[in-house]
């Protein structure tokens, strides 16, 4: 739960999570979208700021949760929030479709927006809280949040979410842009070890749906107990002195409903598990690819921040806590979400652990006031790891009785979490050797300076082509389109060497094979921007030399612009939260070399066109975090692109 | 760079997947419900959008079909079927066999005369002429004989969606199927990369997947009245045993020890002969503790023996009749927490061990031979990703020779000789520069055979022949490089030798760049309107294009003394259509300017046709071909 981006993190604390699970189950009682209250936050410095909780209440209809057949997922909308997507790719990330709705709506109608603002005047560090489907509210508005003010006002200012039995509302896009931009640690979700609602997503809502409603309604009778009294409205005669009657609530869900449900929740669920954990394994085996392209359809739906399972005795319902298990990799906790859930063995009465698995959705605040949830009883995961497969021997003992609940998992859970691990290792792994391909580093210079070409060397060649030429009559790219010269051969042989190192860099982020946050280290967007801007311009000439719109039936550079400048460009543009374009300063060449081919536009709109791409030249010329000599500013071209309009 | 071995072993993992999609109960239930409703027939069924085709396992009740047993040639299936039942070229199953004159692709005569059965029928077609239509993704399954119907309706399937841009998905599963064919089917399928369509589950006892190892003459007998019995049993509502004529004890044990013995020579023996079967795709296997899947050919056949060994007679005849509770275990296997402590430090033995307990099911003399037999397909050298990685920098590094030939090629289309590209390095002389090109043309052929060679064998990613970088690598030189090729096979004189370049000559990776070509995802394929070339093509977009005006070359040469009127009418009805083929390329400007240098082959060989034709008017082929049918009745 620690956050690199230093004061943005909200530190929560044991008093915090209990106002906010507190506040959290009230907000389901009362009709307004979201309840907020104002905490002192008494962190250990002596100024003591306040913090403003907004708890947003649970919906529980089934339209709620699905707003199709399936999984009721949709694509984000990208103005609320421009992070949730692939940075190079430029693919939006999938929310859940009817959490979205409710929270747009939420945004645009409550006074939502102006109690934020306000909290934010008043430097309130702002937690955001829901438990169930509250939580997934709660989520959207903190991820909201992260990028309206973190990064695009750039304002630091704590945010915090904190839920309880959430379901899971995003695919694994989201999950991968939360820690691409560090954000993991402001989400803290206390799942309890069998709690169903966060693993209900897994299932798509063909599966579930016979008892699903009431499931739903028997839900809604344990969160509002009052009003569910307030329905029976009797006769007052009929209402003599008998206690008010309270209502068995397993009554509304009958052994079958609930084993049904449970049944087809976990199974789904360890469908998406071992459909990762396979992945993750890195197989040669073609089968599982050939069968989950169009015969299995596996749920969108992953999870993203730190996880924390609440683990409890041996004893179903029983009282003490055994372990908080905190989990922050995505991949471990979807394991975990599966192999939590199955039952411990096969004596094990399957309807009453169906129910069980239905009431934890509301034991957290009982588990607060039996000290659970409580930081200090926290293991992580990651401390972990090393003894999920060793034998009893020497340090396995005290680690595994003091960490039950995760050590009596089948050993195929470990083992896939084992699995995830290695995933990581090996993504860490392929960082440094594009690390090693990019720069000289000291302490390897020998080794590498005989194999590979390092971009760095490559680019200070290119430059000094570039600065030769523009000395000559020509520039370097009427040279590079001529080819007349051995130079300029050796120009386009090291435009296809580098060519091929940004491809396979492209190539690997595109696969996933790189960690999260690989598309926006800095290094790299400094070094593929420098890349961008010295070969694009050569590649454009190779094209429009070589005619190759007409191999590639009539189409523009543009059109066909390769990834290793387009991934580049969004990297940049993103680093510097800028909107995704089109032309930029790299590739307007060929939008010149277009206008330059006859037929293909009218003289006047090739005269506007013009026009416009001078105007931004000039922009760009202007803009002081373009490198003026890594960019070919198109002189020679425009000038033609002139005459030649000039005759027209 | 290190050594890396696969950090995982997945075949438990895999299965355990395939337990928790639905498609193995749904497909099974199927057959079950095929062998009790449609004996010879099929049933089918759409769930969720997957149109499941089972045939039933009940096929001739009268015992063993009778060519059980003998292997022929796949390309049986297509002799004497008419083209509209068939593929045009090729047959049934063009796509496994690369010459049509290539018989060494071949399946169980008996199997495949119960497949023909079914598909000649006029249901069967309907059926499959709805699905084709449909476009939608299909399960072919079956159990026992059905399921090798159901292997050989996917691989007809498949063959026929290889035409098609973006086919549908044909997955293929089989419950106690017999093997169907030899080495050469399994290596084709192979080299299609259709392995991963098919998985087969077997049962660790059951005689039938076993069944041809062996031959099938000696225990005809034992057969007919084993086939009968199962049979009876399986086309029962519940199941029930059939009581009828059965094998007594005693001949169990002789059919039992009978197969066993051949599958155990099997094992061992590390030669293939071309007469024996061998199984492809992933094999499944099942015990009541949960199930493996395997797909490496020596481990199957080792794993086959090793479960196989473990049976009983009379376990290896009722476990045929088992799938339904292997099938509804594994599919029940995500509920509960089971199997046992795995203390193993490092991960690839702990999958190891998680799968020998998945199969060994308590029998502890089994569990390291199984254990050994899962290494045996342990992937040994880097992953598959970081090879990929390293044939990206070795692409790089023979960026530079791909340039020096393209750079040779701009001179030659410039050179005063009017030679082209071609020609040029077709008459080349001696000089430096020539060799330089010759040297680099062999030493890209090397990088690229050893690509394939590498993706062949499995050490590439499973897409790695779709990932855009590669299908475009491979085009672009394929375009560039294999005119060399053509030019240095008529040039050395080799097609005297061995005929011509496209049908002896042409080496196998452009065949397989041709099909990454065909098969790509192309984000323009909607745009049919392709529009106009402005200017000629930097380089010919077919690259056989050389070859072809070869061929012309030499009908040219032919029909000059060429006396046969039959014969000529061939020819010149060839070197039209050449014409024709021609005309088109350089009309679309497809082909490269060293086509239409002055002195290129296709220039003079236009030249020559054009004398040829004033010299001989009277060759004129309309003319010639009236005369033709008026002097033959």
């Amino acid at each position: 739960m620690e956050v690199e981006r230093e004061s943005v993190k909200l530190l929560l604390n044991d008093e915090l999570i209990k106002a906010a699970c507190n506040l959290s189950m009230k907000a389901h009682n009362h009709n307004q979208d979201y309840l907020t209250n104002t905490k002192k936050h008494n962190a250990s410095s002596s100024s003591s700021t306040q913090i403003l909780i907004i708890a947003f209440k649970g919906s529980l209809d089934v339209d709620d949760f699905y707003h199709d057949d399936h999984f009721g997922e949709t694509t984000v909308d990208c103005s609320l929030f421009p992070s949730l997507r692939r940075v190079g790719e430029a693919q939006l990330a999938k929310v859940n479709g009817s959490i979205l709705k409710i929270f747009q709506d939420i945004l645009n109608n409550s006074g939502f927006i102006s109690e934020v603002e306000k909290a934010v005047k008043e430097d309130k560090k702002i937690l955001f809280t829901g438990h169930s489907s509250g939580g997934a509210k709660a989520s959207l508005a903190t991820l909201w949040m992260l990028d309206e003010y973190t990064r695009k006002r750039k304002i630091r200012h704590p945010i915090g979410c904190v839920t309880f039995g959430s379901p899971l509302i995003g695919d694994r896009t989201v999950s991968h842009a939360v820690r691409r931009e560090k954000w993991a640690g402001h989400f803290t979700h206390f799942v309890m070890e069998h709690d169903i609602v966060p693993r209900m997503m897994l299932a798509p809502k063909t599966s579930i749906q016979e008892h699903l409603s009431d499931i739903l309604k028997f839900f809604q009778q344990k969160v509002k107990p009052n009003t569910t009294q307030k329905s029976h409205k009797f006769p007052k005669f009929f209402n003599k002195k008998t206690p008010v009657r309270t209502i068995d609530h397993d009554q509304l869900v009958d052994d079958n409903q609930a084993v049904t449900f449970f049944e087809n929740v976990l199974y789904n669920a360890s469908t998406v598990a071992n459909h990762d954990a396979f992945d993750l394994m890195e197989p040669t085996n073609s089968l599982k690819d050939k069968l989950s392209a169009d015969f299995v359809k596996v749920s969108p739906y992953r999870p993203f921040g730190t996880y924390v399972f609440c683990t409890r005795g041996d004893d179903l319902g029983s009282s003490s806590p055994r372990q908080q298990l905190v989990v922050e990799n995505p991949n471990s906790v979807l394991q975990l979400l599966f192999y939590f859930l199955q039952l411990p063995n096969e004596d094990q009465d399957l309807a009453k652990f169906a129910h069980e698995s239905l009431n934890a959705n509301f034991r957290y605040e009982e588990e607060l006031n039996n000290n659970g949830l409580q930081l200090v009883k926290m293991v992580d995961l990651k401390h972990l790891n090393d003894h999920l497969l060793t034998s009893d021997g020497t340090t396995g003992d005290t680690v595994r009785t003091s960490n039950k609940a995760l050590f009596e998992l089948t050993a195929s859970a470990k083992w896939c979490l084992l699995a995830v691990e290695e995933a990581e290792k090996r993504k860490l792994k392929n960082m440094d050797q594009i690390k090693k391909s990019m720069r000289k580093y000291k302490s390897n210079e020998s080794e590498y300076t005989t194999k590979i070409k390092i971009i760095e060397d490559m680019l200070d060649e290119m430059h000094k082509y570039k600065e030769k030429a523009r000395h000559g009559t020509t520039d370097y790219y009427e040279a590079f389109k001529l080819q007349d010269e051995h130079v300029d051969f050796e120009a386009n042989v090291s435009r296809l060497e580098q060519a091929k190192i940004w491809d396979v860099i492209v190539e690997m982020v595109v696969r996933k094979d790189l960690p999260d946050e690989f598309e926006v280290w800095d290094e790299l967007v400094v070094l593929a921007t420098q890349f961008r801007r010295l070969y694009e311009p050569s590649d454009i000439a190779n094209y429009y030399r070589h005619s190759k719109g007409d191999d590639n039936k009539g189409l523009s550079y543009l059109e066909v612009r390769p990834k290793r400048y387009k991934f580049p460009q969004r990297w940049y543009e993103h680093a510097n939260v800028m909107g995704f374009e089109l032309l930029s300063e790299s590739n307007f060449v060929a939008e010149i070399e277009e206008l330059m081919i006859p037929k293909k536009k009218t003289v006047e709109e090739a005269r506007k066109d013009f026009e416009d791409i001078k105007d931004k030249v000039q922009m760009w010329k202007s803009d002081e975090k373009i490198a003026y000599e890594d960019v070919f500013w198109g002189e020679s071209v425009l000038s033609k692109l002139q005459e030649k309009l000039a005759e027209a | 760079m290190e050594a890396e071995a696969s950090s995982f072993e997945t075949s438990e993992m895999l299965a355990r997947f395939l337990g928790s999609t639905p498609i193995l109960t749904e497909s099974w239930n199927l057959c079950a419900r095929s062998n009790v409703m449609v004996p010879q027939g099929f049933l089918i069924d759409e769930v969720g959008g997957v149109t499941y085709v089972a045939f039933s396992g009940v096929q001739s009740l009268d015992g063993l079909e009778p060519r059980c047993g003998n292997l022929v040639p796949l390309s049986v299936a297509s002799a004497g079927v008419s083209p509209v039942y068939g593929g045009a070229d090729g047959g049934m199953f063009s796509a496994l066999q690369k010459q049509s004159d290539d018989n060494s692709v071949m399946v169980d005569a008996g199997l495949l005369q119960l497949f023909l059965n079914i598909y000649h029928t006029p249901v069967f077609q309907n059926q499959m002429f709805e699905i084709k239509k449909k476009q939608k993704p299909v399960v072919f399954t079956g159990h026992s004989i059905g399921g090798a119907i159901a292997t050989l309706s996917s691989l007809w399937l498949l063959s026929y969606y290889q035409s098609i841009s973006s086919p549908p998905s044909v997955i293929c599963f089989t419950y106690g199927s017999p093997l169907i064919g030899n080495e050469p089917l399994s290596r084709a399928i192979h080299q299609q990369r259709w392995g991963g369509n098919f998985c087969h589950l077997v049962s660790k006892f059951d005689i039938m997947p076993r069944l041809l190892f062996a031959p099938l003459a000696p225990i005809t007998n034992h057969l007919n009245t084993l086939l009968k019995s199962w049979q009876l049993t399986m086309n029962s509502p519940f199941l029930i045993r059939d009581l009828g004529n059965q094998l007594v004890e005693l001949e169990k044990s002789d059919l039992f020890r009978f197969v066993l013995h051949y599958v155990e020579a099997t094992a061992r023996s590390l030669e293939v002969g071309a007469n024996s079967f061998v199984p492809f795709g992933n094999f499944m296997f099942c015990s009541s503790d949960g199930a493996v899947c395997v797909d490496e050919t020596v481990a199957i056949v080792r794993m086959l023996h090793l479960t196989f060994a473990s049976s009983s007679p009379s376990s290896s005849i009722d476990d045929h009749l088992e799938y339904g509770s292997y099938v509804e275990k594994i599919s029940l296997q995500f509920l509960n927490r089971s199997g046992d402590e795995v203390c193993e430090s490092n991960t690839y033995e702990a999958g190891v061990t998680l799968a020998s307990q998945s199969v060994s099911t308590g029998q502890e003399h089994m569990v390291k031979p199984i254990k050994d037999c899962l290494r045996v397909a342990r992937r040994i050298g880097p992953t598959p990703n970081l090879n990929s990685a390293k044939l990206a920098i070795g692409l790089s590094r023979i960026a530079p020779l791909r340039a020096q030939i393209e750079w040779y090629k701009a001179l030659c289309d410039e050179s005063d000789d009017q030679l082209g590209y071609y020609d040029s390095f077709k008459l080349r002389g001696a000089s430096k520069r020539d060799f330089k090109v010759l040297m680099n043309r062999v030493k890209l052929g090397e990088f690229w055979n050893n690509v394939i060679d590498m993706l062949e064998k499995n050490q590439l990613p499973r897409d790695f022949h779709k990932r855009a970088k590669w299908v475009y690598a491979s085009q672009s030189y394929k375009l560039l490089v294999e005119p060399l090729d053509i030019a240095e096979y008529y040039r050395s004189g080799e097609y005297r030798k061995k005929g011509h370049y496209l049908k002896h000559g042409r080496a196998r990776r452009y065949e397989i760049f041709d099909k990454w070509w065909r098969e790509r995802d192309i984000y323009w394929e909607n745009d049919n309107s392709s529009k106009n070339r402005s200017k000629f093509a930097s380089l010919t977009q077919d690259s056989r294009f050389w070859a072809k005006v070869e061929e012309a070359r030499n009908w040219v040469e032919s029909v000059k003394c060429e006396r046969d009127p039959q014969e000529l009418t061939v020819l010149w009805a060839n070197i039209e259509k050449f014409e024709q083929y021609a005309r088109g390329m350089v009309e679309r400007k497809e082909v490269s300017i060293d086509v239409l240098a002055k002195n290129s082959s296709y220039m003079r060989l236009l030249e020559d046709l054009r004398i040829l034709r004033l010299q001989l008017p009277y060759f004129s082929p309309q003319i010639y071909g009236v005369l033709d049918r008026k002097v033959l009745p």
